[in-house]
């Protein structure tokens, strides 16, 4: 009799043991479900659990590291022009300046006027900014004439600087952008290369069998 | 046994304190594919010296097939901001709709990530004229 309650106590031992074990299971698979611990090519590997990031791509961070370029890789100095100097609501002196032809700003000092370039400081005549570890200063432009009919735009040398006339444009065309979105001489790469592994994976997986 | 329930209910109590498990919603992890890129050649006559089109396409693959995408067609002398959505389909088609400026809608359907599209008006939906990306 007692032998049988010991052998009948085992057994309810062994059984939720194998239950413990077969709700851990389960829990764990529900939990890399949910963190997406398992990527479409580590699927069901157990060394994936305990090896991949949390973070299935970390794509952007690199990004970020990218924009820390030691100085000889920041590019030359903008084309600033410096169409005069007016005072501030606070007393502060205010620049108008063009950069790379585009259209004119207002800064101020502390103010970053392309990349990697910052005012230093505005006097009444000119401006200072630093670029990398250079100082660059700019005076006064003497102003141009206007021109006297509707063509300005074609009078200028450079047919980018062109604005297109209303008829050949669509509605929200921004002009005299500059570069336009366009890559820096900084950002040399693009991203395609990455987004078309993404967007492979992605179809890979989606045709796979789940 | 009771040792079991308490474990089984402690586990499940855990579970539902994963965020999103309990309302049975993927976690997603976006990323941002920056400065993606595409040429473009278009029957669109305003729109034929824009033929760059860069992006940045935001969203988690793993876990979804949609992006936010948004970026710049630049043209001779300005650009058109654009901004939208894509979609991949596991037939490996890239669905992709960008707002051009404020009045002209981008709709591709692309095998891939190159081919045709269309561009059209966004008042009456007519079609302007058709483009053909390239992925660059």
């Amino acid at each position: 009799m007692a032998g049988a309650d010991a052998s009948g106590e085992s057994s309810r031992k062994k059984l939720v043991n194998a239950a413990f074990f077969i709700v851990l299971v389960v829990f764990l698979g529900l939990l890399s479900k949910v963190s997406g611990l398992f990527a479409d090519d580590d699927r069901g590997s157990a060394i994936a659990l305990a090896t991949k990031p949390l973070v299935s791509e970390t794509k952007s961070t690199p990004r970020l590291q990218e924009r820390v370029k030691p100085e000889n890789e920041i590019g030359p100095p903008p084309q600033v022009e410096l169409s005069g100097v007016v005072g501030g609501a606070e007393g502060q002196r205010l620049a108008v300046v063009s950069v790379n032809k585009s259209l004119e700003a207002v800064v101020r000092v502390g103010d970053t006027i392309f990349a990697a370039s910052t005012v230093t400081e505005i006097d009444q005549d000119s401006l200072t900014y630093r670029h990398g570890s250079n100082l660059v200063r700019v005076v006064i432009q003497d102003r141009k004439a206007l021109p006297q009919n509707k063509a300005s735009s074609a009078q200028l040398p450079n047919n980018e600087l062109q604005v297109p006339a209303k008829e050949n444009i669509l509605p929200g065309f921004i002009a005299n952008t500059g570069t336009g979105g366009q890559q820096s001489s900084v950002e040399s790469k693009n991203g395609n290369a990455e987004f078309r592994r993404a967007f492979e994976n992605k179809v890979n997986s989606l045709r796979s069998p789940l | 046994m009771k040792t079991f329930r308490v474990v089984v209910a402690s586990l499940l109590a855990l579970v539902n304190l994963i965020p999103g498990v309990a309302h049975a919603v993927g976690l997603g992890n976006p990323n941002t594919y920056t400065f993606v890129g595409w040429s473009v050649s278009t029957t669109v006559p305003q729109l034929a010296t824009c033929t760059d089109l860069r992006v940045d396409a935001t969203g988690d693959l793993n876990n979804s097939t949609l992006l936010t995408v948004y970026g710049v067609q630049t043209c001779t002398g300005g650009a058109y901001l654009v901004t939208g959505t894509a979609f991949v389909s596991a037939n490996g088609v890239f669905n992709m709709n960008l707002f051009v400026g404020t009045s002209t809608v981008l709709q591709c359907s692309m095998l891939g990530l190159s081919g045709g599209c269309q561009y059209l008006t966004t008042g009456t939906g007519a079609v302007l004229g058709t483009a053909v990306l390239t992925f660059k």
